[in-house]
C-alpha cells in the first residue's frame, strides 16, 4: 500500500509550496492520476484525509482528477488514447510507442487562503 | 478569507527521479551497472541471484541490497557468495532511493560491475519507484500463473527485461510460456525475455551474458556522452 508514501510526499510538496509563498493554511491540494500511475484513488484520499487532518495546513481538501492514458507514436507521431494496456498506436499500429500522460501522480495545483502571498505560481 | 489557486503542474516523484538519474550517472561512472529485480513473494529472485553469483564467481564483482519487510534470511543466503546489505523496510512494502543509497554505504560503496537490487516481494508498489537502476528486470515463476502480466500491466510496462523462473515445474503446471510472453510484450514490445531454472542452472549462461551485454552498453553509452 504505497499510497501513504504518496500521501505523505504530497503533503511535503504541498506545505513546501505554501511555505515559499507565505501562506499559513492549504484549502485544497488537487491532483491527476492515470490508468498507469500505479494509485488507487480511494486509498490515496484516505492516507491523505488522515494524514492532513492533524497537519499545519488543515483542513486541506483532496481533489483528484482522473486522466486517460496517452501514447505517442515514434513512427507516425500520432497521438493515441489507450482504453486498455495494449501498447500500439491507434493510427499506424505501430508498436513503437512513448507514454505521455496517464502514468503519474501530478500535483496540479495548492489553493491557499492567505491574503499576504508574495508570488504567485511556482517554478 | 481571500483564496488563491496556486498552478505546480509537477510530477510529485519528479525530484525522487531527478536524485535517481545523478545516482545512476554516478554509479555508470564507476562502471557498476545497476540492475532492479522485481518479482511477487516467492518468485526465486535470491535463487536467481545465487545462480547468478555463481556465474560470475572470478569472472565480475557484484554487489547484493536485498529488501524485505523482516529478517536477513535472503542476506544470509547471498553473503557466502558475495557482499551483501539486508535492507528491512519494517512493513513497507517497496524501497525506495534513500534506503539504497544508505545500503550503498553500508556496503563501503564497492567498484564492482554489478549492483543488484532485490527488491521486496510485491508486483505493484514498488513499479513506481527509480532506485537509480540501468536495468529493471521483473521476474514470473511458472507457479504464478501466465495471466500476471495482464493483472500488473505497470509492472511489466516498466521492465525491460522478464524473466521465467522455476523452468523445472513447468511439466507440472497449467503455465504457458508463450502466452505470458504475448500478454507482457502487447504491454511492453521491447521486453528481451530469459527461461531459467537456478536449481539446474538451465538459461543462466544465457542470463548472465546479457546482463554482460548491457553492462557493455552502459559503458559504451557513457564514454560516448559523457
Amino acid at each position: 500500500m504505497h499510497e501513504w508514501s504518496f500521501a505523505r510526499k504530497l503533503l511535503q510538496q504541498a506545505t513546501g509550496i505554501c511555505h515559499a509563498n507565505g501562506a499559513r493554511h492549504c484549502l485544497e491540494v488537487r491532483v491527476q492520476i492515470g490508468p498507469l500511475s500505479g494509485i488507487e484513488a480511494t486509498l490515496l484520499e484516505s492516507a491523505f484525509e488522515q494524514l492532513a487532518s492533524d497537519h499545519e495546513l488543515a483542513p486541506t481538501r483532496l481533489v483528484i482528477e482522473r486522466t486517460p492514458l496517452v501514447v505517442r507514436c515514434r513512427d507516425c507521431a500520432a497521438e493515441s488514447e489507450l482504453s486498455d494496456f495494449d501498447f500500439y498506436c491507434r493510427l499506424c499500429g505501430g508498436r513503437a510507442v512513448q507514454v505521455v500522460a496517464g502514468d503519474q501522480l501530478q500535483l496540479v495545483s495548492v489553493t491557499v487562503d492567505d491574503a499576504a502571498l508574495m508570488i504567485k505560481g511556482t517554478t | 478569507m481571500s483564496k488563491q489557486v496556486i498552478v505546480v503542474r509537477r510530477d510529485v516523484l519528479a525530484e525522487e527521479r531527478a536524485d535517481a538519474a545523478a545516482e545512476r550517472a554516478r554509479l555508470a561512472g564507476r562502471g557498476t551497472l545497476a540492475v532492479n529485480l522485481l518479482s511477487s513473494p516467492g518468485a526465486g529472485k535470491t535463487s536467481l541471484l545465487e545462480a547468478t553469483a555463481q556465474y560470475f564467481q572470478s569472472r565480475r564483482t557484484m554487489a547484493v541490497l536485498v529488501g524485505d519487510l523482516e529478517t536477513d534470511r535472503d542476506a544470509q543466503r547471498l553473503a557466502r557468495y558475495v557482499p551483501t546489505v539486508q535492507l528491512t523496510t519494517g512493513g513497507a512494502c517497496h524501497l525506495e532511493l534513500p534506503l539504497v543509497k544508505r545500503g550503498l554505504v553500508q556496503l563501503g560503496d564497492p567498484q564492482v560491475d554489478f549492483l543488484f537490487i532485490e527488491n521486496v516481494g510485491n508486483l505493484v508498489c514498488p513499479a513506481s519507484h527509480d532506485l537509480a537502476e540501468h536495468l529493471r528486470v521483473v521476474l514470473l515463476s511458472t507457479t504464478e500463473g501466465d495471466d500476471k502480466p495482464g493483472k500488473y500491466p505497470k509492472m511489466f510496462r516498466t521492465s525491460q527485461a522478464m524473466v521465467i523462473t522455476k523452468l523445472d515445474l513447468l511439466p507440472h503446471v497449467p503455465f504457458s510460456s508463450e502466452s505470458a510472453v504475448q500478454d507482457a510484450q502487447r504491454i511492453q514490445p521491447n521486453l528481451d525475455v530469459f527461461n531459467v531454472c537456478a536449481l539446474d542452472g538451465r538459461g543462466i549462461e544465457e542470463w548472465c551474458q546479457y546482463l554482460e551485454q548491457q553492462r557493455d552498453a552502459m559503458l559504451q553509452k557513457r564514454d560516448q556522452h559523457p
